[in-house]
């Protein structure tokens, strides 16, 4: 089975954001391998494992976290990794989407495998409009899938514990929620070997523009609020406190 | 005075006394077989070893150490008197008794007979004489020392206890067999021999200067009523008893615990206590650590022999104490039974103690147990407690290397090391943080990076983000400049040292933390660098290229403390101090501490566990990051029950490491002593009694 | 060309899900303002019966079939792709769920119409425009949408279920919900084991996080549950250890709940988790770190001891 997956780069979760009026400011933005788009490679490894084949990895923008993310793909077994674009851009999912379909009609995947949701995709799932542009069918919200003839089982997940399984048909696109097991570790020799190996290639690509129809006109902090009414004392007065605002609550 | 005539110039006896040519004969026919079975056994073990990777040992200085720490027997006397000096005596007799016969082959079968010198003989008169006086003095402390030693045995001391930690079936009675047949062998060689001799000396009429062997002396005249022909009878059938046991001891020797008796003085000879501080690099980056036997060095394969079941690394371990499943002793012995069983090496009392070890493929995860691996804090306690010289750390760190190569990581641990490669601290923030510590200060620290300054403080990646140990260092940053002291840190060019990033096996972070350290400091302007954090010391001064010379903020304290730069007044009260792993056993620092104690006035009582014995808090080897949910008790929990059971008066705990502020502070509370005693670091000690100064 | 809303109905087990509702009410919302109609399209097995619990539509759209399956992400996709290419709303309202996404995103991408993710709020004056959360609810951002039509995703609470669940009885239309050469096929659902709480249903969650630090204290906390008649969930970590089940799990990759009181016990309140609870009425922290992100979304908190906390209660609440 040739898979390939696709990953990004988002802003770091543990940082405090600023802005930059319709956008973040991104000088001193730190970036990080999107959580699920981790996933979306975990499951990817497993199935190449079970079924053979190839595994490659895609990823927009060229910039160091890009590298990085990408050599610990090949780290973890990916047999090559695409780093498509020249600088790490704000890019809507349309203009994303674009970017990785014409870099996979290049090759024939049987399955392409991205995180389901990142945290800045305002117009769309990156994973869903790739499908589109590949005609493919596509399934989102997965946690597992195993590996059949011509065809792959796929677990979906909705609210609540409940799944449904499916036989899905390759080629196909998922978006993976969680991988059937953690995301392996790796440890960083091999990182570096990963480095020192050239399997990543840089790829020229155009760079991509918006074109999804939906434009951000001002961004914003929310507010947080007073934040909380904090209860002084003990333990003793805070369980007061507590029973009080249940009653207050309608709860007791 | 009577005086007692010795006939000294008659003195020697007749070897083979009453031996036709036919028993003689036998005798060295059995000797040779005993020698030969003997140097079969010794020679596999050589061999065993030769396929060991080669490892730099050869110090002249050490075998000096070595030699002096056999022959006083003080790294056994070491916390156990009593154990030492009876061992002092079974060793001592061991080896007179033993040179004892060799004098006599030399005399007797070489150049009598080989040589063909009789007049070179040398074993009678005045020399007899003193021969037989020490031999006996030295028999007698032989068997003495011996029965000392059955009798701690039989009082089954905690750490004679085989039971293992973990949940592995094990049966280990072939072990105490061993232990007990060793004993009663020597045991049974010494009081034959002193039997021997009674009969001997009544069966050739109590020669006169024979009194000197006091042993058999006494024997004799208990045996006299034998009379002649009976003692003499006794003395052939006693001689061949003794004469075959001992024979059937040397062939034994090396398949049994006896050959502790050889392995033991070439591990110390060996070995390197250091070699936990300064760990070995990787040698090949495509397989880091120890995958399989054939990684281990012939000094690891050495170390696995040379335990002798003491128990004292056992007994000393802060995991095997709080109920996880690694014991320094059972981790040694898994391994020794793998390598014998590699090596078709069968030991007489059973080979397979623990089914599993022998077939194993892998070490790591194979032999020894993942969780066995990863609990284990790196205190070095077992290295300190171990008489003999064994490295257990070096050998569980490479093990490590091997797991973490393979992905065997917790998820705890991966996110402290995502973290780590990230931010270059454990705690999930981004790099440019590490400084943030510093804004509760009402003044600004100089930037090592931007002006010179005489100290380069090393804060740390706790002294930089916990809560609790953030503010020691800001008590350490207001102690130094009320005291006029020229420092400055780094700011965010600072990362975690990889100390503990190194110790829990992950040696290509630890390369990217320290080499973004490096290139930091050789930037910076300073002339010396102090730290607030052991384990950071202890890896700034033994593995970095740059600056070795590291202090202890402890130490420089008490310089300007002695030097009178801070002015102190009086604390009342009694504390303990805690002895950090990092800074006592690893960098022998144990007074600087004690002595800004004393310089507050308060009163020091020490707590059992203490100086190199000190009981670590748990947090060290990177398991301050991973699941402790599973242990019975936490070590720090253990730690702080030592300290209140000192007495309701010492109120204060004195900690001189950031991991023991956080883990003893928690464990105060959790021990429910909030209130009864309180977690200080020193630095907060010397601000209160700085505040007790009287104005004017 | 309308001025129609379109809302895709997403139900399972034959019940329309709440996100529904919402989503009808904020069409009505909508239509307020526009004047178009509320349309709702059910599709899939059973879908004739659920017309009768829609009712705060004005057009309900049904295309029964049991070819699909309880949901087939390429199926109902398609036919409610055909729907919106036909009918042509200006506003089309899917939830933002695991239903949603496969719908949503195929529309937009077939029907070639801008999509809007993460959306909170619609507002259909001066040309389409709204709200988004993004960056894991850390940024809010105002969008505008080029054209006069897109699909909106929207996130749980934008609207107020029972709000759309009112209303009269809409008219029902029959629409051709058949399919062909499908690539993905339902093979079943699995329901985790029964007797398990939903915790979403729930008036009163005791959350529990890392704080809980073992298995072993999970114990006092479900007594305190008991105790106040309420249900235990958890954020991530502790689902992830498998000290509770995945039913429990509130946030991101669990559940999303609104209850009317959320006691958070040694939860930070990482985003991850705030999403999935940040709307309950009444929200109390307890937190040993005074930093801790939960106690900006709030309403009460504590700073202690989770371990002096939870006997207290249990000691009142015994009494």
């Amino acid at each position: 089975m040739n898979i390939a997956v696709l990953l990004r780069a988002v802003p770091d979760p543990v940082e405090e954001l600023e802005l930059d009026g319709e956008d973040l400011d991104r000088d001193f933005l730190g970036y990080v391998l999107n959580e699920f788009d981790d996933h979306a490679l975990e499951e990817g490894l497993l199935l190449k494992e079970e079924t053979g084949g190839t595994l490659t990895a895609f990823a927009l923008g060229n910039a160091d976290e890009v590298e990085q993310m990408l050599h610990t793909a090949i780290a973890k077994g990916a047999d090559g990794a695409k780093m498509l674009g020249e600088e790490l851009e704000a890019v809507d999912a349309h203009a994303q989407a674009a970017t990785f379909v014409e870099a996979l009609s290049e090759g024939a995947f049987d399955l392409v495998l991205s995180g389901v949701q990142a945290s800045d995709e305002v117009d769309g799932q990156v994973a869903m409009l790739v499908a589109a542009g590949l005609g493919l069918p596509h399934v989102s919200v997965v946690v597992g899938t195993e590996a059949g003839d011509g065809s792959l089982k796929v677990t979906k997940e909705y609210w609540a514990g409940i799944t449904a399984d499916y036989s899905v048909q390759l080629p196909a696109v998922l978006g993976v929620q969680t991988a059937r097991e953690a995301p392996r570790y790796v440890a960083v020799a091999r990182i570096r070997q990963a480095q020192d190996s050239g399997a990543l290639e840089e790829v020229d690509v155009d760079q991509p523009e918006n074109s999804s129809g939906v434009r951000i006109t001002e961004m914003r902090i929310p507010e947080v609020g007073e934040g909380a009414d904090m209860i002084d004392g003990d333990e003793e007065a805070a369980a007061e406190r507590v029973l009080e605002i249940l009653q207050a609550a309608g709860v007791r | 005075m009577p005086t007692i005539v010795l006939a000294t110039e008659e003195a020697g006896r007749e070897v083979f006394l009453g031996f036709n040519t036919a028993a003689i004969a036998l005798f060295y026919f059995l000797t040779t077989v005993a020698i030969a079975i003997f140097m079969w056994g010794f020679y596999r073990r050589i061999r065993k070893y030769r396929k060991g990777r080669p490892a730099a040992r050869l110090s002249f200085k050490r075998f000096i150490n070595a030699l002096a720490d056999i022959s006083s027997n003080r790294t056994i006397a070491k916390r156990n008197r009593t154990v030492g000096i009876a061992h002092f005596f079974v060793l001592w007799g061991f080896i007179v008794l033993t040179i004892g016969t060799a004098i006599i082959a030399i005399d007797e079968d070489i150049i009598a007979v080989i040589l063909n010198k009789p007049e070179w003989q040398f074993w009678h008169g005045p020399f007899y004489v003193g021969y037989a006086f020490i031999l006996d003095v030295f028999g007698i402390g032989f068997v003495v020392g011996l029965i000392v030693l059955a009798r701690v045995r039989r009082s089954q001391p905690s750490r004679l206890d085989y039971t293992r930690v973990d949940d592995v079936e094990a049966d280990r009675r072939g072990y105490s067999l061993d232990d007990r047949a060793f004993l009663a062998i020597l045991v049974f060689l010494g009081v034959s021999g002193f039997l021997l001799e009674g009969f001997r000396i009544a069966a050739t009429d109590f020669p006169s200067f024979e009194i000197v062997s006091i042993g058999g002396w006494t024997v004799s005249q208990l045996t006299r009523p034998l009379g002649e022909t009976g003692n003499d009878i006794a003395r052939m059938i006693t001689w061949w008893i003794h004469g075959v046991t001992a024979l059937a001891f040397v062939a034994y020797l090396p398949y049994s615990k006896g050959m502790h008796i050889i392995n033991d003085a070439a591990d110390l000879a060996f070995t390197e206590p250091r070699s936990a501080a300064k760990l070995a690099p990787v040698v090949d980056a495509t397989a880091p650590g120890y995958q399989t036997l054939e990684d281990f060095t012939w000094k690891d394969l050495l170390d696995l022999d040379s335990c002798t079941k003491c128990g004292r690394c056992h007994e000393v371990c802060p995991a095997a104490a709080s109920g996880s499943p690694l014991s320094p002793r059972d981790l040694i012995l898994d391994l020794r039974e793998h390598a014998d069983a590699r090596s078709g090496i069968r030991m007489w009392y059973g080979a397979g103690a623990r089914p599993g070890n022998a077939d194993a493929s892998e070490v790591a995860g194979g032999v020894i147990a993942v969780e066995t691996l990863w609990s284990c804090t790196t205190c070095m306690a077992c290295m300190e407690a171990c008489p003999v010289g064994i490295e257990h750390i070096p050998t569980i760190v490479q093990l490590r290397r091997r797991l973490v190569d393979v992905g065997e990581v917790e998820p705890g641990l991966q996110t402290a090391f995502q973290s780590l490669a990230r931010g270059g601290n454990s705690f999930g923030k981004s790099a440019k943080q590490r400084a943030r510590w510093t804004k509760g200060l009402d003044f600004k620290i100089k930037d090592a990076r931007k002006e010179e300054v005489d100290y380069l403080w090393f804060v740390g990646d706790h002294g930089s983000f916990d809560p609790r140990a953030t503010e020691v260092s800001q008590t350490v940053a207001k102690l130094l400049s009320d005291a006029d002291v020229d420092y400055g840190i780094m700011y965010d060019g600072e990362r975690n040292a990889g100390n503990d990033v190194r110790r829990a096996g992950e040696e290509g972070l630890f390369e990217m933390l320290r080499d973004q350290n490096v290139e930091a400091l050789e930037a910076a302007m300073y002339q010396r660098m102090f730290t607030t954090d052991p384990h950071s010391l202890n890896t700034l001064h033994y593995e970095y290229p740059t600056d070795n010379d590291v202090l202890h903020y402890t130490v420089l304290l008490d310089e300007l403390i002695s030097s009178g730069r801070i002015s102190i007044g009086a604390l009342h009260g009694r504390a303990t101090y805690h002895d950090p792993c990092y800074l006592g056993r690893y960098q022998d620092e144990y007074e600087a501490p004690r002595r800004l104690i004393a310089a507050t006035g308060l009163d020091l009582i020490e707590m059992p566990r203490c100086r190199e014995n000190s009981f670590c808090c748990g947090a060290g080897g990177g398991r301050i990051w991973m699941d402790d949910s599973a242990l019975e008790e936490r070590p720090s929990e253990s730690r702080i029950r030592e300290a209140v059971a000192l007495g309701d008066d010492v109120k204060f705990f004195v900690v001189a490491c950031p991991k023991d502020m956080v883990m003893y502070s928690d464990a105060v509370k959790t021990t429910g002593n909030e209130g009864r005693i309180e977690v200080v670091d020193i630095a907060q000690l010397i601000e209160r009694a700085m505040e007790v100064v009287p104005v004017g | 060309m309308s001025n129609d809303i379109l809302v895709y109905v997403e139900h399972l087990n034959g019940e329309v899900t709440d996100a529904t509702f919402e989503l009808i009410a904020v069409a009505r919302s909508i239509a307020g303002q526009t004047g178009g109609s509320v349309d709702a399209a059910v599709i899939g097995s059973g879908a004739g019966g659920l017309a009768g619990s829609l009712g705060g539509a004005d057009r309900i759209l049904v295309g029964d079939t049991d070819d699909l399956g309880a949901f087939n992400p390429q199926g109902h996709a398609s036919v409610f792709a055909t729907v919106v290419s036909e009918r042509n709303p200006a506003v089309t309202l899917v939830p933002y769920t695991s239903v949603g996404m496969d719908v949503g995103n195929h529309v937009a991408a077939s029907c070639q119409v801008p999509l809007v993710s993460y959306c909170l709020s619609v507002d259909p004056g001066d040309g389409l425009s709204g709200t988004c959360q993004l960056y894991g609810g850390k940024v809010e951002a105002d969008i505008e949408v080029d054209g006069d039509r897109a699909v909106f995703a929207m996130l749980a609470g934008a609207g107020s279920a029972d709000d759309g669940r009112s209303g009269g009885a809409g008219a029902v239309e029959a629409i051709d919900a058949s399919t062909s050469d499908l690539a993905v096929s339902f093979i079943g659902l699995s329901e985790p084991e029964g007797g398990d709480v939903d915790i979403a249903a729930e008036e009163i969650l005791i959350a529990v996080g890392r704080g809980i630090e073992s298995e072993d204290n999970i114990e006092e906390a479900q007594e305190l549950a008991d105790a106040l008649g309420a249900a235990l969930a958890a954020s991530r970590p502790i689902i992830d250890q498998g000290w509770l089940p995945k039913t429990r799990q509130v946030g991101k990759s669990g559940l999303t709940v609104k209850p009317k009181v959320y006691l958070a016990l040694g939860i930070s309140g990482a985003p991850e988790h705030l999403e999935g609870m940040r709307d309950s009425a009444t929200i109390i922290a307890v937190n040993s770190d005074p930093q801790a992100p939960i106690f900006g979304v709030a309403h009460y908190g504590w700073v202690g001891d989770l371990f002096d906390f939870i006997p207290e209660m249990n000691d009142r609440l015994d009494g």
